[in-house]
């Protein structure tokens, strides 16, 4: 067997000596081995966990552009609560959050988490305009609050038109104070608003000031709709389905779109996607119920309405005139 | 910074003597024999290996490349979860992870065959008129890159490597699958 020294490669020092047999492998080599090979285990086990934590944490915008909001921050959520003490993954949350109009989680996030923890002068900057924003929030919130109180116990018919009345004017008041949330002030206003018209322009206004807020985008198509611009309609309610792709209100709305322009098995798609989603959404079974009889769904039909009379009790008099064929499609929706 | 590289073989031991044993289980791959191992001591060179050569260039370029394919895998393997946690999450309170991290940054930082290395492979293989061209020109490269690697070990460059393994990878994975 040809042997050759390679001492020489290793500098000047180095006798030259012939050696004919292997150098073992010393035992602390190999128990040193098996510690790295150990630990090499233990990383593997640990790596599927973390590294799904970290495509969370990475892919979270990219979610989000995808309309996968609410999954994308939930998840995230997730994350941070497994690594409390990571700044980064807070301050994604928070942005992310606030971003997305998502403003309790952000605040959530902004008490339970942050608080304490050091921040560099950028992010230090940017949480300070977060706070900002959500004081005015939190403030609207709790005027809100203290105005609405009076009424929790009441029903629809016992609020007077005075004290609703009473209210919009406060509302309108608290317009004036810079302190407050406009969009959310709009909002509500649009809420206690008199007239369909009225509604549109209130919601409207509040969404200029902040798309993001609340489902006010849902609101505005619907509030479109209503007002019969459909095609504007359509946008704000697509806008928020590309938001969030599991927005029943948005689906919902889309469902009675695609019923008002004839295309009934659109609408029920739309609809029964919404159902899938949220069944206690607002007006969700109800607006099954108009899909599946639209589409002559007869024994459907008859199954949507026992649920809706079980869990929500009688319908309103405007659907049990539609069903009854008493009025069309157009004056059920447009009217309302 | 320059900082006394044997200072830093002390801090990053692990990477040399798994360096060391990859060269050792490359000749023991390859039928070579392994007259003398040096895992790590405190001097330069911080560990060596003594073994027999060849004139077959496949092994030759193996037991020199060894220690950069086992240091990245196994650097990578140990330290991909503790990255995430420790550099992206900025997570510092977990032992576990700062053992994992150091560990595997210590393996990766030594993932760099040595000048000694490249030097085999120019002897044994570049001038060795037995080997044919294709061999000569396919390795030439990794000993150019070795060269280099040296040079840029002065500024850190293997720091730099383990560190963008550490980044880079989990990165690159995340938007991938």
């Amino acid at each position: 067997m040809e042997t050759n020294d390679r001492y020489d490669s290793l500098g000047p020092g180095f006798e030259q000596e012939t050696h004919r047999k292997n150098s073992p492998v010393p035992i602390w080599v190999l128990l040193f081995l098996v510690i790295s090979l150990l630990l090499t285990g233990v990383s593997m086990v640990r790596f599927p966990k973390v590294f799904g934590e970290y495509r969370i944490y990475v892919k979270a915008e990219q979610r989000m552009r995808e309309g996968e909001t609410s999954d994308a921050l939930n998840d995230l959520l997730g994350v941070v609560e497994t690594h409390p003490n990571s700044v980064p993954l807070i301050v994604k949350l928070i942005d992310l959050s606030m971003e997305a109009g998502y403003y309790d989680s952000a605040a959530y996030a902004l008490n339970e988490f942050l608080a304490g923890k050091e921040l560099n002068d950028t992010q230090y900057a940017r949480m300070m305009r977060h706070t900002e924003r959500l004081e005015a929030y939190f403030l609207t919130y709790d005027v809100l609050d203290n105005l609405f109180a009076d009424m929790a116990e009441m029903t629809e018919e016992e609020a007077s038109q005075q004290q609703i009345e009473d209210i919009c004017e406060a509302l309108k008041s608290l317009l004036y104070d810079e302190n407050q949330d406009q969009a959310m002030l709009y909002y509500y206003l649009a809420t206690f608003s008199q007239s369909s018209e009225e509604y549109y322009t209130y919601i409207k206004q509040g969404y200029e000031l902040d798309p993001e807020l609340f489902d006010i985008r849902v609101q505005l198509g619907n509030a479109a709709r209503t007002n019969g611009y459909t095609e504007e309609a359509k946008e704000y309610l697509l806008e928020a389905l590309a938001k969030d792709k599991k927005d029943s209100g948005a689906l919902r709305g889309l469902a009675v779109l695609s019923l008002l322009a004839g295309d009934a098995e659109e609408g029920l798609e739309y609809a029964m996607e919404a159902y899938e989603l949220y069944p206690d959404g607002t007006y969700v079974r109800d607006t099954c119920l108009i899909a599946l009889h639209v589409n002559g769904k007869s024994e459907e039909e008859a199954a949507m309405l026992a649920e809706i009379q079980e869990i929500e009790g009688e319908l309103e008099e405007d659907t049990k005139q539609f069903l009854e064929d008493a009025c069309t499609l157009q004056e059920y929706y447009i009217r309302d | 910074m320059i900082i006394p590289g044997f200072l830093i073989s002390i801090i990053t031991f692990p990477g040399v003597i798994i360096h060391e044993l990859a060269h050792q289980v490359f000749c023991m791959l390859c039928g070579l024999h392994v007259y003398e191992v040096k895992y790590f001591q405190f001097g330069n060179p911080c560990g060596y290996v003594i073994h027999e050569t060849s004139n077959q260039p496949s092994k030759v370029f193996l037991t020199s490349m060894g220690p950069f394919l086992i240091n990245t895998i196994l650097g990578m393997l140990i330290l991909l979860p503790a990255s995430v946690e420790l550099i992206s999450f900025r997570e510092f309170s977990n032992p576990l992870n700062l053992l994992l991290g150091w560990l595997g940054f210590s393996i990766l930082m030594h993932a760099f065959p040595s000048t000694g290395d490249a030097k085999v492979m120019v002897k044994w293989i570049l001038k060795n008129p037995d080997v044919s061209i294709i061999w000569k020109v396919l390795v030439a490269p990794f000993v150019g890159l070795l060269y280099v690697c040296s040079i840029g070990s002065v500024f850190w460059l293997d720091a730099l490597y383990a560190a963008g393994m550490g980044i880079l990878i989990p990165y690159l994975l995340a938007h991938i699958f």
